[in-house]
């Protein structure tokens, strides 16, 4: 991470999620610099590539910017959504202040995404501070449509916020941002009785 | 004798949290807008209030009500016909000051008595969030934020939270959708339920937790949140 963006961010916070789902959308909804995407800054980047090899020259993620007035930013990522672009998560995850992780919440898919991202995520490091954004809902939707998003995120971090919001909305994006970064520590309460790893293969209670 | 408060500083947290341990004793407590139509004041030292006028003003009037002073020094009771609190003030105390001077129980007021007490059970418990109810659903971004976040951190009263600068309708609410979708724990509020979890040193807080603070703050500076 520090090839890339060391003198320019020391901290970063990463959008994950499908195709399409609106990380993109996102970024731009909060970034104080127009969003880009790494492919176009190749000056920048060009450290980065070379050390991930030449399979990965052809896939960026997105890249956009909090300006503080001492100086100081923050990076914000879209992460590339093909699992064949891994190699980006393992470097752009573990280092991240916060995560959301965006859902269709209208598709019949979106809990098997969820529990794919909550793997990856969980693999790389990445649920400490974690938010899990339900798209494409209205936002006072019935504790029902929720519950199963609950329930299977508790897995992976028992106090991890699972909210519906909408990416084209700044307020709605911090507001995803700011509960990710605001949750406790899981430590003080009991971990799940089952290593996550081992509870994403055979989880049918929902 | 009427159960209507007037306070020259209502927006003081210290205040509203006496405000929200007498409305849990009945919830016909009420604020006035003028000190004569009150039979209760509160009074906050830290509020930069003019005691002097104050005093003067209480001295000459013919009926007098009922005075709690907050101040954190003993020796700055400025009339000897007030009683002196310390913040943070004990609900139990606050309960023996009214009972003692209304032995005749909760204020006597026109309105039928609610049954609001069994309705908002948050109000006497020890509270603490299983998890974080939907932010989508409220509308004030920063005030939802602190409360939930120190609600799934550490359990607290009512009359503590609304010490964190929240308003009462909206905590309400939140409480109250916590508490129907299954999110919300009420326990017993006694002394050895509030020491489960003490607070965390902030001594012994990482790096990782200072940047992450760090970095809300920023956030904070930056977006207004709505
Ligand atoms: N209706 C609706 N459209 C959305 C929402 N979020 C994003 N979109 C749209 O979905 C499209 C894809 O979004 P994009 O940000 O490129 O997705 P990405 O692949 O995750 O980066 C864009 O046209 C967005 O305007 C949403 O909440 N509701
Ligand atoms: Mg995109």
């Amino acid at each position: 991470m520090n090839i890339v963006l060391g003198h320019r961010a020391t901290q970063q916070v990463v959008f994950a999620g499908p195709f399409g789902v609106g990380k993109t959308t996102a970024l731009r909804a909060v970034s104080d610099i127009p969003v880009s995407n790494t492919d176009e800054l190749s000056s920048e980047l060009s450290q980065l590539k070379n050390s991930l090899g030449k399979t990965t020259t052809t896939v960026g993620f997105d890249y956009g910017e909090w300006n503080f007035s001492d100086g100081a930013r923050v990076g914000l990522i879209g992460l590339p959504s093909q699992e064949r672009f891994s190699a980006m998560w393992d470097m752009l995850l573990p280092k991240s202040s916060a995560v959301v992780l965006w859902l269709y919440g209208n598709s019949d898919d979106a809990l098997a995404d969820c529990r794919f991202w909550l793997e990856a995520l969980t693999q790389r490091q990445a649920v400490t501070r974690l938010a899990v954004a339900l798209t494409r809902l209205p936002f006072d939707v019935s504790e029902e449509t929720l519950a199963p998003f609950r329930h299977l995120t508790s897995l992976y971090h028992p106090l991890a916020p699972v909210l519906t919001a909408d990416p084209r909305q700044p307020a709605s994006v911090m507001q995803a941002i700011m509960v990710a970064l605001s949750t406790p520590d899981a430590a003080p309460f009991p971990p799940p009785a089952t290593p996550p790893a081992q509870q994403g293969k055979s989880n049918d209670e929902f | 004798m009427n159960g209507r408060i007037w306070t020259p500083s209502r927006q003081s947290n210290a205040v509203r949290a006496f405000m929200a341990v007498l409305r849990m004793d009945s919830p016909l407590w009420d604020w006035a807008d003028s000190p004569a139509l009150a039979s209760w004041w509160v009074i906050d030292s830290a509020c930069g209030i003019d005691v002097t006028a104050l005093t003067s003003y209480y001295d000459q009037m013919p009926g007098k009500p009922e005075v709690a002073f907050l101040a954190a020094q003993p020796g700055s009771l400025p009339h000897p016909a007030w009683t002196l609190f310390k913040p943070p003030v004990k609900s139990s105390l606050i309960f023996d000051w009214i009972k003692q001077r209304q032995p005749a129980g909760p204020p006597p007021v026109d309105r039928p008595t609610p049954s609001f007490a069994p309705a908002m059970p948050w109000r006497h418990g020890l509270l603490r969030l299983k998890r974080w109810p939907n932010p989508a659903r409220y509308d004030n971004s920063l005030e939802f934020t602190v409360a939930c976040s120190r609600l799934l951190g550490a359990p607290a009263t009512y009359a503590q939270i609304l010490e964190w600068g929240i308003a009462a309708p909206l905590l309400d609410r939140i409480l109250q959708d916590a508490l129907a979708e299954g999110l919300l724990d009420i326990s017993d509020p006694s002394p050895a339920a509030a020491a489960i979890r003490p607070e965390k040193d902030a001594a012994a807080a990482t790096d990782a937790d200072t940047s992450r603070w760090g970095l809300i703050k920023r956030l904070l500076g930056k977006f207004s949140l709505k």
